[in-house]
């Protein structure tokens, strides 16, 4: 077994989302996401990704079984496909999650419920911000990916993030290890760790800190201004809707009635102060919840023999640039051997420097993306990363384009629907 | 002393405030009566104003006014204001009121004039604006905004779920923002964050003038000397929750504790974040309050203790306490002047730790050459010993660290300038006399209108729009025109006029571009008594530079600046600059390359706004950080 030293990277066409299958020498399997877009699917739409997965660890190991089920992050782009009934017939070794899904860590739980209060609270307002179509749709599948129920992206047969979740977290067939493993497990950076689901496999977890406070985008106070303005426009949306309206901190008796004369504010004064206390962007506001979830992404790197796999997830920026500013986690960077691109190729998951300046040249890269219409995959995936994946030498081969002709070394799949990588190790 | 049976005007208005945040620290006493400068007091129902200070209680979150307090009734003057209550909205609208008008005398005392917002402008508080964790100065509206919010419905701290929480009734708040509302209007270009050291030196001294403001309060320091044991520095010590109180955008559980601890010299050079590198500069300026207050105290210790300074279990004897007080408000006072008057002494673009050190330094030797209480010595070891030192300085003894004064032995005196400094200084000590002048009769207020936006993203370029620059757009040679809307006193208005022209003359002197416009930013007149009982009457004056550059900033802006002190005889006492410099301009872009490195993922087509930096350190984003 050990003799063939090769793995394969199976990236599935999911249209925008992420869903990759990994074999490894000794015929183990792990996959790394399976989820996309409700309005954004490639060449799979729901059950019948589960189906072809499944196929597919039948034919590398004879058996409905897949080692190690990784979930990088919640957004339904990565999770949606383990609504499927069809888990339910899957043997796994281990579910690995980012610390951040353990529900028996109370700061874990309390940062769900305060992303999820403030998310609530801006669907409540979006009413009320009387945003163009395209804006409006922006936020909406920004809501719709962090698991709010937004009507018309209404999925058939119930699927939702928290079905998700829970078969993450509890579903499946059988499982070696019932609790989920949540990474990093302890403050060490990065981690480093092996498992019995993956022997000889040492696993590195750069991502995300295990500190909360180390994750500024997690900080719920931070945006507690917004939070308020929001409270207040969805109040104000009900109360037009014979809601409750905003009540006032003191009542009636240490109130001016309107038509008591003398000195007032200026109209341009109120309309300033009104705007402090109620100015809100909606779109900024979206691409914060939006954020918020991307930073809680797994960042890791699979050292399999020779090789190393980066497997970002979608951290952005912020985790990155910790990333970048420690000399260990570098120097594991450097020596990559495949790269799954961040966030279906956006401006924000994927840095410069990280191209330019880290990664070694000349290795392999996959995208799984998908060109099209929407504001949200504006600039997805951006031109400059890839002209400068091409600059550096790094061969990459897009989910969206398995049809075309591809780079060196990746094998299209049927009718395109998958793309291959076989990679020594 | 009365003169005449009709003579009843009081000098000073006793009234009653929480002088630790109810909703923050529950325990103990924390009530205490503060005596403000009698001010004559107009009320309307929904505001009220003395000279300098407008309270007007709007609700912009609900479009309520609440019904403004009245000072004057005498029922309500009797007991020294209204009872502290959490939920009375006038007793909050007293609170602000006290401690602002706290914080304006503390500056009056210590700069040797009374502090004049511009164009005679009413400093407005807004104790109930909005409805979040914030509070802080908006420059558009001339008008401190304090917010309020319910308490975590999980996590209430101290308080029940959902309870309305207040930021305008914690001390530190108040006099936080009202400092920077009056650092704002002695150095407007502060505002922008032209190296990291400016915000955190704005948010600096705004925690420096909160803290030694409340340990001025003897009702406050004496229980917690006597719970202390006269150890300042004990981290059980009450007066270091201030420290906790303000919170903290980093370190959770007061900085101010770790004061305590041995300073690390390298922490200032690798700090980047505003919040951090200010608490630098403020354990230093503790530090070394704490260091004078133990060598004034240790004569009283020894005392006590029949020489052996060694003080016995239990409680302290009240004497000693009282003693002890009052030697810690006497050094918080002068501590606290000695900060604000070093804002005479600083340039009037891109200051850095090292100048205000200077700064104060400089500030302090010329009213009190010997250093006799050897505060100066012992703010430059505290400072030494976090590794803030000055720039282009050999050593470290006072000497050297005294900013270079003009020869005045060679100098000859400008008569031009004598004649500007006599109007204006003249002006000044009008100003000093106007606590006994009958209230201004004019209550009109110039008409602001804040411009108006449109869609949200203009509205948030606008939210954090820089400086409006007058001089800048137009003719930079032309004398300025100063509308009487802008500036009410024509004195003023011929003195900008004559000290611009004065300035196109002397750009050489000034050590300013000579090729280049000078705009006059700000000119107060100083009247102050040195310990030699010697009075110094002097001017300061701002000029500035801006030199145009097709660069992309971030919203920055590079110029050069000169703050002048020159004295009544024309001589120029001081001419403190930043010069147009290769490596001042280096130094920018480096900083605005490391704002835009860390900030995003560099990919050249990504726009990049074009006020990014003086929007991320905008007074709103600012005290965000610092509140939560």
């Amino acid at each position: 077994m050990a003799m063939s030293k090769t793995l394969h990277i199976r990236m599935y066409d999911v249209g925008f989302g992420d869903c990759f299958l990994i074999a490894l020498p000794d015929k183990r399997t792990v996959l790394v996401d399976a989820g996309f877009h409700s309005q954004g699917k490639g060449s799979f739409g729901g059950n019948d990704l589960v189906d072809q997965i499944v196929d597919d660890v039948k034919d590398i190991s004879g058996e409905a079984r897949i080692d190690v089920v990784i979930a990088t992050h919640r957004h339904q782009d990565h999770v949606y496909a383990f609504n499927s009934k069809k888990w339910e017939d899957v043997e796994v070794g281990e579910v690995w999650l980012p610390w951040v899904e353990d529900r028996s860590n109370t700061k874990a739980t309390g940062l769900w419920k305060k992303q999820n209060r403030f998310a609530l609270q801006l669907a409540a307002a979006l009413p009320g911000f009387g945003l163009n179509d395209a804006d409006r749709q922006d936020v909406e599948f920004m809501l719709w990916n962090a698991g709010v129920e937004m009507p018309g992206f209404a999925a058939a047969g119930g699927w939702s993030n928290a079905g998700a979740l829970d078969c993450l977290h509890e579903g499946f067939a059988r499982r070696d290890r019932t609790r989920p493993r949540f990474l990093p497990e302890k403050e060490v950076f990065p981690e480093s760790f092996e498992s019995p689901a993956l022997p000889g496999v040492r696993v590195h977890v750069l991502g995300p800190p295990r500190d909360p406070d180390l994750i500024e985008e997690l900080d719920p106070e931070a945006d507690g201004e917004t939070y308020r303005a929001l409270a207040l426009r969805a109040a104000m949306a009900g109360a037009l809707n014979g809601g409750p309206s905003v009540a006032a901190p003191f009542g009636e008796a240490w109130q001016v009635p309107d038509d008591e004369t003398g000195f007032q504010l200026e109209s341009g004064e109120i309309e300033r102060m009104v705007d402090l206390a109620q100015g809100a962007d909606a779109v900024l506001a979206a691409e914060k919840v939006d954020n918020m979830i991307n930073s809680t992404s797994l960042v890791l790197v699979l050292q399999i023999g020779k090789a190393r796999l980066l497997l970002p997830g979608d951290a952005e920026w912020g985790t990155w640039k910790r990333i970048l500013a420690d000399s260990d986690a570098r120097t594991l960077l450097r020596g990559a051997s495949f790269f799954k691109v961040g966030h279906h190729g956006s401006h924000n998951a994927t840095s410069k420097t990280l191209v330019d300046k880290v990664l070694p040249r000349k290795i392999p890269a996959m995208i799984s993306t998908q060109q099209g219409p929407g504001n949200y995959r504006n600039n997805i995936p951006l031109e400059e990363l890839m002209a400068a994946l091409e600059e550096h030498e790094i061969r990459y081969a897009r989910s969206d384009r398995g049809n075309a002709q591809l780079a060196k070394g990746f094998k299209k799949g049927t009718s395109g629907k998958w793309i291959d990588l076989d990679l020594p190790c | 002393m009365r003169k005449s049976p009709l003579d009843t005007r009081p000098e000073r208005r006793p009234l009653r405030i929480f002088a630790f945040d109810p909703m923050l620290a529950r325990a103990g006493d924390h009530r205490v009566t503060v005596e403000v400068p009698y001010r004559p007091i107009e009320r309307e129902e929904r505001a009220f104003r003395d000279d300098r200070l407008e309270i007007v209680d709007y609700d912009a979150a609900t479009g309520r006014y609440f019904r403004a307090v009245d000072l004057n009734d005498e029922e309500i003057a009797m007991t020294q204001g209204l009872e502290p209550l959490e939920h009375d909205p006038q007793f909050h609208q007293q609170m602000v009121y006290a401690v602002a008008s706290k914080v304006l005398e503390n500056f009056d005392r210590a700069l040797g004039r009374r502090l004049r917002f511009r164009g005679g402008d009413r400093l407005r508080l807004i104790p109930h604006a909005f409805q979040a964790r914030n509070a802080y100065f908006d420059d558009e509206l001339n008008a401190v905004l304090f917010g309020y919010f319910p308490a975590d419905e999980d996590d209430p701290g101290p308080n029940l779920p959902g309870q309305l929480i207040f930021t305008c009734l914690s001390h530190d708040i108040v006099a936080h923002e009202v400092a920077h509302a009056a650092l704002s209007r002695l150095h407007a270009y502060y505002n922008e964050p032209t190296n990291p050291q400016v915000p955190a030196l704005h948010e600096a001294f705004a925690d420096i003038v909160a803290m030694f403001q409340r340990l001025t309060f003897a009702e406050v320091v004496a229980p917690a000397i006597r719970e202390s044991r006269g150890n300042l520095l004990d981290p059980k010590n009450r007066l270091l929750d201030i420290g906790a109180q303000f919170g903290s955008a980093a370190g959770k559980g007061g900085p101010l504790r770790r004061i305590a601890g041995k300073p690390d010299p390298a922490l200032f050079a690798r700090t980047k974040e505003p919040h951090d590198l200010g608490w630098i500069l403020v354990s230093a300026v503790y530090e070394g309050f704490v260091s004078t207050y133990q060598r004034r105290t240790g004569d009283l210790l020894r005392l006590a203790t029949g020489g052996s300074g060694r003080l016995p279990d239990g409680e302290l004897h009240p004497d000693l306490v009282n003693r002890l007080s009052w030697e810690c408000v006497r050094t918080a006072q002068s501590v606290l002047s000695m900060c604000i008057r070093a804002t005479d002494y600083l340039p009037p673009v891109d200051p850095t730790f090292s100048d205000f050190l200077r700064a104060m330094v400089t500030a302090d030797f010329e009213l009190n050459r010997a250093d006799d209480s050897g505060l100066r010595a012992d703010m430059i070891e505290a400072f030494r010993q976090r590794g803030i030192r000055p720039e282009a300085v050999g050593s470290l003894a006072v000497q050297s660290l005294l900013l270079e004064g003009e020869n005045l032995s060679q100098a000859t005196p400008d008569p031009v300038l004598a004649q500007i400094v006599g109007k204006l200084v003249d002006f000044g000590a009008r100003q000093l006399g106007r606590n006994y002048s009958p209230p201004k009769a004019t209550t009109e207020r110039k008409r602001r209108s804040p411009s108006k936006m449109k869609t949200p993203s203009e509205w948030i370029m606008q939210q954090n729009r820089s400086l409006a620059d007058p001089w800048e757009e137009g003719a930079w040679d032309a004398v300025p025109t100063i509308s009487s809307e802008d500036e009410p006193e024509e004195i003023l208005r011929q003195i900008a006029i004559d000290l611009t022209t004065w300035a196109k003359d002397h750009r050489d002197q000034l050590k300013l571009d000579p090729n280049l416009s000078v705009a006059v930013r700000g000119f107060h007149p100083v009247h102050r008594i040195a310990s030699s009982g010697e009075l110094l009457v002097e001017m300061v004056a701002h000029f500035v530079q801006t030199q145009k550059t097709p660069k992309d900033l971030g919203g920055l802006k590079y110029r050069a600046g000169t703050t002048m002190i020159a004295n009544i005889d024309g001589h120029i006492r001081y001419v403190i600059h930043k010069p147009f410099h290769a490596e001042r301009e280096g130094r920018l872009q480096a900083w605005v390359d490391s704002f835009d490195d860390t900030h995003d993922t560099g990919w050249p087509s990504r726009e990049r706004e074009s006020n990014r930096i003086t929007r991320a350190y905008s007074a709103r984003a600012m005290d965000r950080k610092r509140w939560r």
